[in-house]
């Protein structure tokens, strides 16, 4: 296409002449002349069919017909799309189609949204000639959130082209032949498509509906809202559609910049929980002796106990943290009360993964000015994921990934500790050792120096070397690592390794882009927020001020330093790698207040709990993975339950500190002033695809920071392995994982992954554990028990878990003082 | 008198012709030496578009100007596929080449891809074709033994490759885009055309696609020259055909002609004309997807030309005669079956269409027709025919207009009569 582009067509469409990039479809070409083509199989995201005729157009010269959908433009092409021919041909096909059509528009949950209503409404189609049987077969669930209506379904087969083109699950076929020719699964257990509620829309008519939006709702009596998913950091648009006080579905709300109107199932279908919420009161009181309280009661409470410890033992013995699933604007309220108005250092946003302290100028430099929207991302030569399963934890960024490579030049690269399993991997990959990601590194970085494409990472250095532009995107296994910031150090250099080689090699330096895949809806915006002053000055310069570190803050809890903890938005018990570090906080601090939506393990035991309204009722903005600044829109469900904006306001009111804004607008429009980026916004104007965050440097100042990189010293040895514990433990991430969204929403459970430990057969030979055995792994911090599965795509040496198993999570495995967890595997008696 | 004139069938009733050693006394192997030997790949192309030799799959397609679409300079691989998935009811003509002569036809393909530059032949068997398919890989294993196939074939540096490929037992995958989708481990599902399988076929690459017996006539005609091929036949339609001839007729068979016999001369002196002495009512020209002619256009001659004028097709050259006490109604629905059966549902009106049809026979059969369904019927004729995806949608809709065309009385007659066809066996699927 690209080669192409420029070059311009005309040709005549029903007498008018029209203009066309050379290689433009005939339907879109039309489209272009102000003729609409009415189509069934033919979408934007598939390759054409032919199949369904209802495109059929009179080309001058051809003997017959032609489909406009399969028909690339030629200068000087006449074409007829309206005519008395071209009307009959149409109305025929659509008779065909509505043969086995049953006629329930009425009852159909597409009714009112369907292209073959809608066209059958065009032309007029009221009387059948058909008085034959129609052929009817009993719905099936294709997924466990997708009823397949086989009576509707046109078999226009986009749906199996969306999996096989598309998402490349393969989940779909078609059986049989004929008018019988029906879609099918393939029944084979595996993995299933995590897309396939884009299937819905995708269907032009009612066959494949929502399990749980099934005789929920009709289309038009609908409320509607546009809102950004905040599921995880890709943050696609999302349509959130209510009716009386409850949320129906979730639809896609395109986002050319981000979703393309692709969302994953999890977005989609993980929403019961808004019309599920646990707490409706604030609660004092732990265990059998918890008792709801009037909001009144809870802000006293809060109020004398911050008052108290602060008197008694200083404002630092407050200490505060907000999860990466709120606001900007939220954060910027959370900053100004935990700073100025409460007077404590220790407060931070965020989930603490990466500690910026140890070298804060090149970490925050790569994160802030390293980074590349998903645009750029996409239109990258070389798209290298490390230590990541993108479709896990990123998904509709991997989906579109894997959408513009294919038949491209252009590559996507693993580097992990694991192959990522399943249908969706990269084309090309390389295992590191488990745990040893900066000795692979090492070794990356002398090859590239050397020139040296031989070795184990070979492939890897050579496309390092060629790519003119690389996007590197980097995940949990790293992110997880208690070294995370080595971690990042190390890709820079790889990163400033290859810009080194190619200059000397008399290329042009090139881009390599650096993006976290954090995963949290807000996780980019917790860290410009955490990082403000940083980012306001926006130059290469050190900050004076080191941080609080999540690991700095939990551990003078846990010294009894901190006395009163109060948590928003976050279950460190959970997110933070060293469970027994949090245990050890949350047990020594004399007062906890947790202030959330859903039910966790801290909510269950805080002194004080305090009940915020969940993410449809949110106003406010986030940035997503690709430093896209979104805003999120409350649709019209009513709720008692306050924003945390206004808990914290009234806070500081019972405080006597005064008061802040509780409208997201105010704050946002504060905030815009002080970032150039979007310094001309106001909350108002933000745009409905969102605006760019775009921090990066100038070429001088970007000069400093490979200077600063340059000077780091990195140990790249191995870590020594440890006697008694042979394997090593690698967290994985997994899309449905057992989070409070997931249990509190329906039908999750049928496809959230059974808590396993994930080995190789030679390490289960080794150790002595059958497939499907119960086990527990232990590691000198704790143990946990799972069952083990036999996984090819598992290094040996290492044993792979989900980090999300409520009742074993792998936290509880880690000590955030070693580098690297060793664990040795047993079958449980 | 009418006779045949043998060119694939020439050894035919000699014993073992499928052995090596039998087909090589008989002369077997020389125009493939001839090839490699004297000819360049241009001058075997040059050859055979002068010979005027036409595909004999059903298109009648010139095979000499087919390979000529291939480009010349392709980077990559190319690949022969030879078309053995014959299905059309009424022909059997390419089963008895696979059976009784497989060497003419893997001769005839190597000369192709020697001539085209294709590095793999494909020669993709009807499924049912259990002797036939064992016959193709005995004699492609002899053909390597002898160095015939392989690398560097007798020496002359040319390499191909053959892989005998089995259908499921679908008529679509016949169709040759549907047939590469097939081979290719897909769903028999046709492609939209263009591109054409000579510049895009199998895995993408540049593929030949031609009938078993097109391939199984090629030998004969670089052995012969293309004048001996084109001095056969008439002007356009040139050289000969084997002729399927099966219905109501004393001797059904394979009888290999010129073209420009007279039909009648081949069902009456050939095939020893119609059964029992009756009368012949009608007949299909070139298979069940070919119209209907009546007794009085049996005097044409057979070439593609003629039957085209008469409203037909010669198609694969399938002659199914049928006598006066046939009930063409019946005999209609059996095939209106037979194509709502073997649609392969990729497109609506194919799909739709010819089962929509069925269910029309089946009801009028019953005894349940009504006055507009010859209307209907007609219509859907009219809005299936040249407006699906490939051309089954047109074949299907052949025996449907000419029978009603011709034969409406005996329609009416149903119709009007609330008349019952008892059935002897009842179809399965509904
Ligand atoms: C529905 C359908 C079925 C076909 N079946 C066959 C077949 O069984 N054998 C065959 O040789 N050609 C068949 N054809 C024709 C092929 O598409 C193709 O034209 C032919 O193989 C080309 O070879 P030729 O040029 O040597 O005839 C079929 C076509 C259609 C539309
Ligand atoms: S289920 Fe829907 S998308 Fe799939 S073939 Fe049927 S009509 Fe088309
Ligand atoms: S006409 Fe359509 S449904 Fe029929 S065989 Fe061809 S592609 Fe399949
Ligand atoms: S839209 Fe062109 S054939 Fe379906």
């Amino acid at each position: 296409m690209d080669a192409r582009e420029g070059k311009l067509v005309t040709l005549t469409i029903n007498g008018k002449q029209v203009t066309v990039p050379e290689g433009t479809k005939l339907t879109d070409a039309a489209e272009a002349a102000g003729f609409k083509i009415p189509q069934f199989c033919a979408h934007r995201w598939l390759e054409p069919l032919g199949a369904c005729r209802m495109c059929l157009v009179r080309i001058e010269k051809m003997p017959k017909l032609e489909t406009a959908c399969t028909t690339v433009v030629r200068e000087g092409m006449v074409v007829t799309t309206e005519s008395d021919e071209i009307r009959q041909a149409r109305k025929a096909m659509l008779e065909f189609h509505l043969l086995n059509h049953p006629l329930e528009c009425p009852v159909c949950d597409k009714g009112g949204e369907c292209e073959l209503q809608d066209l059958t409404e065009a032309h007029g189609l009221t009387k059948s000639r058909y008085v034959e049987d129609k052929l009817a077969r009993p719905d099936a669930m294709l997924t466990p959130f997708l009823r397949m209506n086989y009576k509707r379904c046109i078999m226009c087969k986009r749906c199996v082209r969306y999996c096989e083109e598309v998402t490349g699950s393969h989940l779909l076929k078609v059986d049989e032949r004929g008018a019988w020719s029906h879609i099918a699964t393939y029944g084979v257990e595996g993995p299933a498509d995590y897309f396939s509620g884009n299937m819905i829309e995708l269907c032009p008519v009612g066959a494949i509906t929502s399990e749980l939006f099934r005789f929920r709702g009709r289309p038009w009596e609908l409320h509607r809202t546009r809102t950004v998913c905040n599921q995880c950091s890709v943050g696609c648009s999302v349509e959130l559609h209510t009716r009386q006080n409850e949320l129906l579905r979730i639809v896609p709300g395109v986002n050319p910049y981000v979703d393309d109107g692709h969302i994953c199932d999890r977005g989609r279908f993980a929403y019961g929980y808004a019309n599920n919420l646990p707490f409706s009161q604030p609660m004092v009181g732990k265990g059998g002796e918890r008792r709801e309280v009037s909001w009144e009661e809870a802000e006293s409470i809060a109020a004398g106990k911050i008052t108290e410890i602060t008197e008694k033992h200083g404002a630092n013995a407050l200490g505060l943290i907000a999860g990466s699933g709120l606001t900007n604007e939220d954060y910027v309220a959370f900053r100004l009360i935990a700073h100025t108005h409460l007077g404590t250092e220790n407060f931070f946003i965020g989930e603490g993964l990466i500690d910026v302290s140890s070298n804060p100028l090149a970490i925050l430099h790569s994160m802030f000015f390293d980074a590349a929207s998903i645009s750029e991302i996409l239109q990258s030569d070389l798209i290298l994921s490390v230590g990541c399963d993108l479709v896990e934890e990123a998904p509709v960024l991997a989906l579109r990934i894997g959408q513009t490579l294919n038949g491209s030049q252009r590559k996507l690269i693993g580097l992990c500790a694991y192959k990522p399993p399943g249908y969706w991997s990269p084309q090309e990959h390389y295992c590191y050792d488990p745990g040893n990601f900066l000795a692979a590194a090492g070794e990356i970085i002398r090859a590239i120096e050397a020139g040296d494409t031989t070795g184990r990472y070979g492939g890897l250095v050579e496309r390092l070397q060629q790519a003119r532009t690389a996007a590197i995107i980097w995940g949990q296994d790293l992110l997880r690592h208690r070294d995370a910031d080595k971690c990042l150090l190390a890709l820079l250099k790889i990163k400033y390794a290859a810009y080194r080689w190619r200059e000397a090699n008399g290329m042009e330096r090139g881009h390599i882009s650096l993006n976290p895949a954090l995963r949290s809806a807000n996780a980019t915006g917790a860290l410009v927020l955490n990082n403000l002053e940083f980012l306001v000055r926006g130059q290469p310069e050190r900050p004076e001020r080191p941080h609080a570190t999540m690991r700095g803050l939990l551990k003078k809890a846990a010294a009894g330093e901190i006395k009163l903890l109060y948590l928003t938005g976050i279950n460190p018990l959970m997110t933070f790698i060293d469970r027994s570090l949090v245990e050890r906080a949350l047990d020594a601090v004399d007062f906890l207040i947790v202030q959330d939506v859903l039910s966790n393990e801290v909510t269950e035991r805080a002194d004080l709990l305090l009940p915020v309204a969940p993410w449809p009722c949110r106003e406010g903005t986030y940035v997503n993975f690709g430093w896209r600044l979104q805003r999120l829109h409350a649709t019209d469900i009513v709720t008692n339950l306050p924003s945390n904006l206004e808990v914290w306001n009234r806070l500081l009111i019972k405080l006597g500190k005064g008061s802040h804004s509780t409208t997201p607008a105010t704050i946002f429009d504060e905030i815009a002033r002080l970032m150039p980026p979007i310094s001309h916004l106001t909350f108002d104007t933000i745009p409905e695809t969102g605006s760019l965050l775009d921090f990066r440097l100038d070429e001088e100042s970007m000069q400093k920071v490979a200077e600063e990189v340059a000077k780091v010293e990195l140990d790249y040895s191995r870590y020594e392995p440890m006697e008694g514990y042979p394997l090593v433990l690698v967290q994985k991430i997994y899309l449905f994982r057992n989070s409070p969204r997931m249990r509190l929403s329906q039908k999750m459970d049928a496809v959230t992954p059974e808590p396993l430990a994930q080995m190789h057969p030679d390490d289960m030979s080794e150790y002595g554990v059958a497939d499907g055995q119960e086990v527990t792994v232990e590691s000198v911090n704790g143990a946990i028990e799972l069952i083990a599965r036999r996984c090819d795509w598992v290094q040996p040496g290492s044993v792979v878990i989900s980090n999300y198993l409520p009742g074993a999570p792998t936290s509880s495995l880690v000590s955030v003082d070693e580098n690297i967890t060793y664990v040795r595997v047993r079958p449980l008696q | 008198m009418t006779e045949q004139t043998k060119v694939v069938m020439r050894l035919d009733g000699v014993g073992d012709v499928h052995r090596l050693d039998v087909y090589e006394a008989n002369g077997g192997y020389r125009a493939l030496r001839k090839a490699l030997a004297e000819m360049k790949p241009e001058e075997v192309i040059e050859e055979v578009k002068k010979s005027g030799l036409r595909g004999k799959g059903g298109a009648g397609f010139p095979a000499g100007v087919k390979w000529s679409f291939v480009p010349k300079d392709y980077p990559g691989p190319k690949y022969l596929a030879c078309n053995a998935d014959e299905g059309e009811p009424g022909t059997f003509k390419d089963r008895w080449i696979l059976e009784n002569n497989p060497h003419e036809m893997i001769e005839g393909c190597i000369i192709c891809a020697y001539a085209v530059g294709l590095s793999h032949i494909y020669v993709y068997c009807r499924g049912e074709f259990y002797e036939g398919k064992r016959r193709i890989e005995q004699a492609a294993q002899e053909a390597y033994v002898k160095g015939y196939l392989g690398d560097n074939i007798l020496g002359s540096g040319f390499s191909t490759h053959l892989t005998v490929h089995t259908g499921a037992g679908s008529y679509e995958c016949g169709e040759e885009t549907a047939l590469l989708t097939s081979l290719e481990g897909g769903r028999g599902h046709p492609r939209i055309k263009p591109p054409f399988p000579a510049s895009e076929g199998a895995w993408g690459m540049p593929t030949v696609v031609n009938n078993v017996e097109t391939l199984a006539t090629v030998p004969a005609v670089i052995a012969n020259g293309a004048e001996w091929h084109a001095g056969m036949g008439t002007e356009k339609s040139k050289g000969i055909k084997m002729v399927c001839v099966s219905g109501h007729v004393e001797r059904p068979g394979i009888y290999e002609v010129e073209f420009g016999v007279p039909i009648s001369g081949i069902i009456c002196d050939l095939a020893g004309g119609v059964w029992q002495g009756r009368k012949l009512k009608g007949y299909f020209p070139g298979g069940s997807s070919t119209p209907v002619l009546p007794p009085e256009k049996a005097e044409l001659p057979y070439d593609y030309e003629s039957i085209a004028e008469a409203g037909s097709m010669l198609g694969s050259g399938a002659i199914i005669a049928f006598d006066e006490e046939t009930d063409v109604v019946r005999m209609a629905e059996v095939i209106a079956r037979f194509y709502a059966w073997e649609s392969c549902g990729k497109c609506t009106p194919c799909r739709e269409g010819t089962r929509w049809m069925l269910q029309i026979y089946e009801r009028i059969l019953k005894g349940g027709g009504r006055k507009e369904d010859l209307d209907i019927l007609l219509s859907i004729c009219d809005n299936l025919e040249f407006r699906s995806l490939c051309p089954f949608g047109d074949a299907a809709v052949g025996v449907v207009r000419s029978t009603i065309n011709l034969y409406r009385d005996e329609y009416e007659e149903y119709i009007r009569e609330h008349k019952v066809y008892r059935r002897k066996f009842v179809p399965v699927r509904h």
